[in-house]
């Protein structure tokens, strides 16, 4: 279950970039000799994120660099050393060539090591020599260093290890690191306790601790950050020498610098172009070719703005389809042109339409990528082996859909690891890999997304469904109840098979929930499970809740949307093919179903055009899993319409999801299926 | 608003711009701060299981209001609706914010500065809560003018409406049902 992390590249470049930026800007700012701490602490901060990032995407260049570059900042933070021409100078280099790494890696071409050494060299460089001014004649004159696992270096490493809080929380053991430090030399250890809160305070889960540790020189300084490798990202971590002359210089990965003096008097001679330009790409190199696409790159934007632009393009809509409409009415060759122009109008409106769309648009992956690390966190703590497949990521959907489709997914995730996938033991016995597999897809389909979330396990349970349900005495203990309704019943409120409750999954409040967050998003939610071989639960939405495909359908002089998602078919009766049951209302038959027929105009009080069931139609419409006949009287037509609320000004009515204004600006009602289900029944109860 | 009525009733010789318009033989008065806009009659949108009184919704400019017939509110004669009806948009201030409704009036006649001492409160005429929508009365021109607190009047209808949203099961729509099978 490997995330494939090339899809979070571009934000990471986007947002690297842009600290690149403020870093620029901060150290523009800073004064030499008495230097802002605030200001330092926002470079330090902008280099570690960027060494986290790129540790995080495998660039180990970039992390190796920003590395030396923290660890530099690091010394400047702690007072440890002076903010001097020299430093600001070398940073600001770092700034370039790191911008430099940052997009000959985005534009997959290789990065120019030579540059990014001779600087990094320089950086450790200062680091060793921290204590000097920098003014002075560099001590190592001459003196490349040593390739790694040169003989015996003297001197000691000092290593500061300061985890952050959560270190524990994430998987990693301070003491083990400890330990793996004292196998490889002896080992100096110093505690600091400051942190440490007062008894009442500490939480166990927390680390309040950090360690200043001392090994002798001659081991590897490789050796060393391997111990710190998994922790990185989680704690200050600096690795120095000390107690050491001067020529004890850090080894560098660069074999071959000629003579150090240049190294260090070009920083000094370069801040009148760093800073003169400090957007210019440096060079011309390969650079100049990488900018024009670095640059495009993207810009934030509120929510409420892309909002407001899509209010007023459904106005323009709106607009444009009732000029389209007083179009039609003129005469002459005026008429004509105007025709034709409206046409164009109407084109680029749609293409308007869906760009703003689009604007809201977000891949999926957005929410499928928490899911690798919980499922592997519950299927430890079950003692499940679990295989997660995703597909689809990329596929789009609006951002406030997005938002709520979250916790539904966790939801069905959960209970397919919980209930559906067996232990690997059971799995074996059942011819099974012992490992289960969940899968979730994202798909485009028509106007809507659909997600699905599949497993291999032990399917559904009807045996423990239909027990659990008679227990609680939702349905008589002889009820004889087909696959679907028992897939039905999970849907209920309160209703959990789960034997005992865990705290993945079996508290009661899983599916019913899942359902009405669906619902509220105007999806559906669909079961498919077989026994023994899984499970599928397939959520139906529609791409943005601002726009709906709906089918117009007439009754007497009111026009009604009907959602497209809900109907199933639309279709003529012969008054033949429909049965009054005593009391019970009319129905029909429908596909081998007796389908309840809920005519329009007695439930909304309109005068009909006919009330003959031959004379109108019937908009056979599912909801809630139930389907019923909505009569009407004619159909109109289908169009994407722009959701109104009804209840900004007014309030909720039944039956009724909002509104939406027709081409000639009149308004429409949409019909909320699943309402109108509940409205006609309480009424045919009453 | 509460406070406006204090401020009439106290008489604190304030002037308030009051927008009148024409509901049968009467004269009513509405504070010109919250009239939106007027416009013409034009064919609603009827709303399913809806008090009689609220006729449909219109749209204005992109948002969906609805229309409330005074006469039927107030318990008048039905008047045709023809092309001279007018709508008096205006805005109430609910508990749940800032809505807009417009209400159908025989016709428009001024806007008039109403001293608020000169207004009367408007005498109990028996029926409890009959009269708790108005403001009070006051004479302008020798006209008799009964300003109207629509926050009182419509928000109140709208509360309710919403309150009945809260409750999709609950009484709220069987009291709805009941009004629109009666």
């Amino acid at each position: 279950m490997t995330v494939d992390l090339t899809q979070f590249h571009d934000a990471f470049f986007e947002e690297s970039f842009e600290a690149l930026d403020s870093m620029e800007a901060a150290l523009l700012k800073l004064d030499i000799g008495a230097p802002d701490r605030e200001l330092i602490n926002t470079i330090f901060r902008v280099a570690h994120s960027i060494k986290g990032g790129s540790a995080t995407f495998g660039f180990s260049d970039i992390a190796s660099f920003t590395h030396s570059l923290e660890t530099l900042l690091d010394e400047l933070r702690s007072g440890g050393m002076a903010v001097t021409v020299a430093v600001s100078d070398l940073l600001l280099k770092s700034v370039d060539v790191m911008r430099a790494m940052l997009r000959a890696v985005q534009a997959k071409q290789p990065i120019d090591a030579q540059r990014v050494s001779d600087l990094q060299f320089d950086l450790e460089v200062a680091i060793a020599r921290k204590n000097e001014t920098v003014a002075s004649p560099p001590a190592q004159a001459g003196t490349p260093a040593p390739a790694q696992g040169a003989p015996a270096v003297p001197g000691r490493w000092q290593i500061r290890f300061r985890p952050f809080r959560e270190l524990m929380a994430r998987g990693n053991d301070p003491l083990r690191m400890l330990r793996e430090l004292a196998e490889l030399a002896e080992l100096h250890v110093r505690l600091d306790a400051q942190d440490l809160p007062p008894f009442a305070h500490i939480s166990p889960q927390d680390c309040h601790l950090a360690w200043t540790l001392e090994i002798p020189g001659d081991v590897p300084e490789e050796a060393i950050r391997q111990v710190f490798e998994w922790a990185e990202g989680d704690c200050e971590l600096t690795i120095a020498r000390s107690g050491v002359d001067d020529d004890a210089v850090t080894p560098v990965p660069s074999a071959e610098s000629p003579a150090s003096p240049p190294a260090v008097a070009e920083p000094v001679a370069a801040p009148a172009t760093v800073t003169a330009h400090p957007r210019s790409e440096g060079a011309a190199k390969p650079e100049a070719t990488v900018s024009a696409l670095g640059d495009s790159g993207s810009i934030r934007v509120s929510v409420e703005k892309i909002d407001e632009l899509m209010n007023t393009v459904g106005e323009l809509v709106i607009t444009q389809a009732m000029l389209g409409q007083l179009g039609t009415q003129v005469e002459g060759p005026h008429g004509e042109r105007l025709r034709a122009g409206l046409a164009q109008l109407e084109r680029n409106m749609r293409e308007l339409q869906e760009s703003v769309m689009r604007v809201r648009m977000l891949p999926i992956s957005f929410v499928f990528s928490r899911f690798p690390r919980m499922v592997r966190d519950l299927a430890q703590r079950l003692g499940k082996q679990i295989e997660l497949k995703l597909t689809g990521e990329q596929t789009e959907l609006d951002k406030t859909v997005l938002e709520k489709i979250g916790d539904p997914l966790v939801h069905l995730v959960r209970n397919s690891i919980d209930h559906g996938i067996e232990a690997p033991d059971v799995r074996t016995a059942a011819g099974k890999p012992a490992a289960g597999t969940v899968h979730l897809d994202a798909t485009h389909r028509g106007g809507n997304i659909s997600v699905e979330v599949s497993d291999d396990g032990g399917g559904l349970d009807r045996g423990r469904i239909l027990a659990k349900a008679r227990s609680r005495g939702l349905i008589g203990a002889n009820d004889q109840l087909s696959d679907a309704e028992i897939h039905e019943l999970i849907f209920l409120p309160g209703f959990s098979t789960a034997e005992k409750t865990t705290d993945v999954s079996g508290r009661g409040v899983g599916m019913d929930v899942v359902r009405r967050n669906v619902k509220e998003l105007g999806g559906k939610i669909e079961v498919a499970s077989e026994s023994g071989h899984g499970s599928r639960f397939t959520i139906t939405l529609p791409l943005t809740l601002a726009i709906v495909d709906g089918q117009s359908v007439a009754v007497g002089t009111e026009t009604y949307i009907v959602p497209l998602i809900s109907i199933v078919e639309s279709m003529q009766l012969k008054t033949s093919q429909a049965t009054r049951l005593s009391g019970q209302g009319e129905v029909f038959s429908f596909r081998g179903d007796y389908v309840p027929i809920i005519r329009m105009h007695e439930l909304f009080g309109v005068e009909p055009r006919t009330s003959a069931l031959h004379e109108g139609l019937v908009v056979v419409a599912e909801g809630d899993g139930r389907r019923v006949g909505l009569f009407v009287d004619d159909l109109l037509g289908q169009q994407q319409v722009v959701i109104k609320s009804l209840e900004a000004n007014y309030g909720h009515i039944d039956g009724i999801s909002g509104a939406t204004i027709l081409g000639d600006g009149s308004v429409a009602l949409i019909l909320d299926v699943p309402g109108l289900i509940r409205v006609a029944s309480m009424r045919a109860a009453a | 608003m509460s406070n406006n009525s204090t401020d009439r009733q106290q008489g604190s010789g304030e002037f308030r711009q009051v927008l009148t318009f024409v509901l049968g033989d009467e004269t009513y008065g509405v504070d010109i701060l919250r009239v939106q806009e007027i416009r013409g009659w034009s064919a609603v949108t009827k709303i399913p299981n809806s008090p009689p009184h609220v006729l449909g919704v219109l749209n204005l400019r992109g948002s969906i209001v609805p229309i409330v017939d005074l006469r039927m509110r107030f318990a008048l004669d039905r008047a045709e609706y023809t092309a001279v009806t007018v709508i008096i948009v205006m805005s109430v201030v609910t508990p749940s914010g800032r809505r807009d409704f417009g209400v159908v009036v025989d016709g428009v006649s001024d806007v008039v500065d109403v001293n608020s001492a000169e207004v009367k409160p408007a005498p109990e005429l028996g029926e409890r809560g009959a009269t708790d929508f108005l403001f009070g009365l006051v004479t302008v021109a020798e006209r008799m003018v009964v300003l109207l607190d629509i926050d009182r009047l419509i928000g109140r209808d709208l509360a309710s409406m919403s309150g009945a949203a809260a409750e999709p099961h609950g009484d709220g729509a069987d009291a709805a049902l009941a009004v629109n099978a009666a």
